[in-house]
């Protein structure tokens, strides 16, 4: 019983919800239900009838006849029993029916006893309330008048169900009309015959008018229809709407309204015919979008796209190299063709920007974010994790080519986004540093070098065409050879040149050009424009393309003439010089000797002393004269040397047989030591005269008694002679000027030692004319050791005696 | 001739006349005939009989090669030594005086202690006697 009443319960409280949804409760009086009532009341002879909803509490009267009241409480109403079945409920004297006798309704005001309901049954099946009469009489019904009012309640549900459905299309009607006010979109719609009969507020807006009665020959014009281009005005058949009401479905269909005095409007249309349930063609609408905005937004991003393109493919100076997300290249261009050797087809879709870096510099890299971030960092987060942090991303690299070559570049990563900000891929922009700055740098420097060189060097210099003839020269030029510049480039060299000297500049031209020599330099003789004859240096170097291609010549020309003369003066001067100092320098000295010598017999003790200084100072004349003469000659490269394959050993010991005197006076031991067999490529006498040097000024910078040792041993591909002795060393301030001419150390010492200053410096010439050089070491208060180093050559089966040996 | 005893010597300075002659005469123990001009030995040369004919290479007139050209004259001077003496270091010049047939060049400033042994050296060395 319990689930009954549970159905029961749910049942009703369907029934409640479609009674709420009729919305009919509490409205007005409404002339077609009273004039049901009213026809119930005569047809069946009854004072009352009524239209009675059974609500939760009550009953309400939609109309009733013969009552004032317009509800009563449900627990009296006859009509709650009535809708709990289909069938009429007719109760003829309620006082004898038991459910209704002590019915207050039926005791008291307005003492019903006869009652005739006929439920309202609606389509969905529920019983809303009924159609019922009253009387205050018991009485019969005749059949037919039960069976006209079941035809009036039958009405009544019709009537209530009209109601519904003109009110729901009277909300769809209010909910359509603003929608279609309320639309961004424009609409436009025609009826069954093609006349327009509807835009809405934006197709009004858009078009500057109405749907107006018009022919449709006269819509584009009216409208302002144009197609997509904004220039064609729109065809009939092109018009959407009458496309839509032919039958068409229209898709995206663009097309520009252009109103006077408005800017173009650009809209995409979208339509179709409409019919009713019977598929007769009521009519056909047609919604336009708005899509001047985007049709812009396209045509700039088409512009800035084409912009972008070009700019990255002129690029060929930079390498620009896009990703997706993962890092694979989606974008290479010419200037990152160039720099990488790929091509684009190689790497776009294929590689990572990781192929392209040295996996040392990434390890590098990985750490120093890895320690930075405090987690690890690898592969392709190595290049955009910094700028995904919005951080700028600025770093040199070093990139592998193609070909495995190496080009230093600075990289700039930058993130792209969509507009949400997300990521959709990063942009990588290279240089090449070694092109950007060592070429172009050192090319901008050697240009204005060059410039400032040509224009001010004080000698001539010209640049040459391959055949002869002047390109360009500078001021000294003109002058040397007396020219005005304009003239002298009409000219060509060989015009100028003395014509005994041709033939060996020309050989030397063709060696240049075939690449045989690198420059080449030659005394020449040439005319100037007055006749006189130039003595000059000539320097010639050849320009060529970077294929190789020989482009011109660079010559410099230095008049000698005066120089060449000054050279035969001096070199006559020293020889005359050097001869008329040595005759009387002979006979001083001769007869010093003798004297000292005892040859002339004694001289007492006081004497002696003075003419032993004038001895020294005589031999240190003449090794001065000596030296002078040597040097001048070394100057001026006119010393011969003469290169002969020798022994080192028996070199060696002439050289300490010849200084042992000299030893012996400053009581200096000589010391050899050497155990293999060397042999050098030197001339001997210059040799001696290099031993000679070093060994007298070991010799005189060693105190008493103390001990000077040569030393020679096998070094590389060469020998090392060294000369050690023990004295003060030389001075640190000093050091640096050994080797240079009239360098000596201080006063004190030159007084005490002697010498011109000159030893060392003609000394380190002569080795360096027999292929070798010297350097030295020394520690003050220790000693130095000076070290020839020359070429060797072995000679196979010789063997020189081993360890040292003492001469004195 | 087991040793070498007598020598002509040309030289237009009188102070190294001098010089020489003691280092000779007196260090050495040699015989000298001192010239101071290339004419007057060509003349004394064939009656003074030398050992070694000892010139001075630059001189005023005659020179010590023309000198020596001229000596060539009056007495077979492949049978002598002939020593340059020179004032120029220049191992050029001193290449240039062995063509003329020099056996030797001294140059100057000479020792004149130890000139007369060289000399000595140099004839013995000419004469195959050296050991």
């Amino acid at each position: 019983m319990h689930q009954e009443n549970g159905d029961i319960d749910r049942d009703e409280a369907e029934r409640l919800a479609a009674l709420a949804s009729y919305d009919i409760l509490d409205t007005p009086p409404e002339a077609e239900f009273d004039a049901i009532t009213r026809l119930a009341s005569q047809l069946c002879g009854t004072p009352i009838a009524l239209i009675s909803l059974v609500d939760e509490m009550r009953q309400w009267f939609k109309s009733q006849q013969g009552l004032s009241v317009c509800q009563t409480p449900r627990s009296l109403a006859f009509c709650a029993h009535a809708i709990r079945q289909r069938e009429p409920l007719v109760v003829h004297d309620a006082r004898c029916d038991s459910r209704f006798a002590d019915n207050p309704l039926v005791v008291d005001s307005p003492y019903i006893r006869f009652y005739a309901g006929i439920p309202l049954e609606m389509e969905s099946g529920h019983r809303l309330g009924t159609l019922c009469v009253i009387d205050r009489q018991p009485r019969e019904l005749e059949p037919a008048q039960l069976r006209s009012l079941e035809d009036l309640a039958r009405l009544t549900v019709s009537l209530i169900e009209q109601r519904r459905q003109k009110r729901e299309a009277r909300t769809r009607h209010a909910l359509l009309d603003s929608l279609l006010e309320a639309l961004p979109e424009g609409v436009v719609a025609c009826d069954d015959r093609g006349e327009l009969s509807f835009f809405n507020s934006r197709a009004r807006a858009w078009h500057g008018a109405g749907p107006e009665r018009l022919p449709p020959e006269q819509w584009s014009r009216r409208f302002d229809l144009f197609e997509a281009d904004g220039r064609t005005p729109l065809p009939l058949e092109r018009i959407p709407l009458r496309r839509a009401w032919a039958g068409e479905t229209v898709r995206d269909q663009e097309l520009c309204i252009r109103v006077p005095d408005q800017p173009p409007r650009f809209v995409a249309c979208n339509g179709r015919a409409f019919f009713d349930d019977h598929g007769e063609r009521l009519g056909a609408v047609v919604g336009m979008h708005d899509i001047t905005q985007r049709k812009r937004a396209e045509r700039e991003i088409a512009e800035t796209r084409a912009h972008l393109q070009a700019v990255i493919d002129a690029s060929t100076e930079v390498a620009i190299i896009s990703t997706d997300r993962r890092g694979l290249i989606t974008l290479f261009n010419p200037g990152a063709e160039r720099l990488l050797g790929y091509t684009a087809d190689e790497v776009v879709g294929q590689l990572t920007p990781l192929a392209f870096h040295r996996p040392d510099e990434l390890e590098q890299r990985a750490a120093e974010l890895s320690r930075e971030l405090d987690r690890p960092v690898y592969g392709f987060d190595l290049f955009v994790l910094t700028p995904r942090l919005g951080r700028p991303e600025n770093r040199d690299w070093t990139y592998v080519r193609r070909d495995g070559g190496q080009r230093r570049v600075r990289l700039v990563v930058s993130v792209m986004q969509d507009d949400a900000g997300e990521p959709i891929g990063y942009l990588g922009m290279a240089l090449d540093l070694s092109r950007l700055y060592a070429v172009e740098e050192a090319l901008r420097l050697s240009e204005a070098q060059f410039r400032t060189a040509f224009d001010t060097a004080p000698q001539g210099m010209a640049l040459v065409s391959l055949e002869g003839a002047f390109i360009e020269v500078n001021r000294t030029l003109c002058e040397m050879w007396e020219y005005e510049r304009e003239v002298l480039l009409k000219t060509d060299f060989q015009t100028l040149t003395h014509p005994d000297d041709l033939a060996a500049d020309l050989t030397q031209v063709g060696q240049l050009i075939s690449g045989e020599i690198p420059y080449y330099q030659m005394p020449k003789r040439y005319f100037t424009r007055t006749g006189r004859l130039l003595c000059c240096q000539l320097s010639v170097s050849l320009v060529r393309d970077g294929q190789g291609r020989p482009q011109y010549f660079v010559s410099q020309i230095q008049d000698i003439t005066e120089q060449r003369q000054l050279e035969r003066l001096k070199s006559e001067f020293v020889a005359v010089a050097s001869h008329e100092l040595r005759t009387p320098l002979t006979s001083i000295k001769g007869a010093l000797d003798l004297v000292n010598g005892g040859v002339i017999g004694a001289v007492p003790e006081s004497v002696e002393e003075m003419l032993r200084v004038a001895q020294r100072n005589a031999e240190r004349l003449g090794q001065l004269i000596d030296d002078l003469l040597d040097w001048e000659k070394l100057a001026a490269d006119k010393l011969a040397f003469d290169l002969q394959r020798h022994a080192l050993r028996p070199l060696l010991e002439d050289a300490l047989d010849s200084n042992l005197g000299y030893a012996e006076r400053f009581g200096v031991v000589l010391v050899l030591q050497g155990d293999e067999s060397v042999a050098v490529e030197v001339d001997a006498l210059r040799f001696a005269q290099v031993m000679a040097n070093l060994l007298s000024n070991a010799i005189k910078f060693s105190p008493r008694g103390g001990t000077v040792t040569v030393r020679y041993r096998r070094h590389d591909a060469g020998v090392c002679i060294e000369v050690e002795d023990h004295g003060d060393g030389i001075p640190e301030a000093f050091r640096e000027r050994v080797f240079q001419h009239f360098a000596q150390a201080e006063a004190g010492t030159t007084r005490r030692r002697g010498g011109t200053g000159l030893g060392l410096a003609i000394t380190k010439q002569l080795v360096e004319h027999m292929h070798g050089c010297i350097d030295f070491a020394s520690t003050l208060g220790q000693g130095s050791v000076f070290r020839v180093w020359l070429p060797a050559v072995l000679r196979s089966g010789e063997r020189l005696e081993n360890g040292g040996e003492a001469r004195r | 001739m087991t040793t070498l005893q007598r020598i002509l010597h040309v030289e237009d300075d009188e102070s190294i006349i001098t010089i020489t002659r003691v280092a000779l005469e007196t260090v050495g123990g040699l015989t000298v005939l001192s010239c101071t001009r290339g004419r007057e030995a060509i003349e004394q040369a064939a009656e003074f009989a030398p050992d070694l004919l000892l010139l001075d290479v630059m001189m005023p007139d005659m020179d010590g090669p023309t000198t020596l050209a001229g000596l060539a004259e009056v007495i077979d001077v492949a049978r002598y030594p002939v020593v340059f003496m020179t004032a120029r270091a220049n191992s050029d010049d001193h290449r240039a005086y062995y063509d003329l047939g020099a056996a030797a060049v001294v140059v100057k400033p000479f020792d004149p202690m130890t000139l007369a042994d060289q000399l000595k050296t140099i004839w013995n060395r000419f004469n195959g006697s050296e050991r």
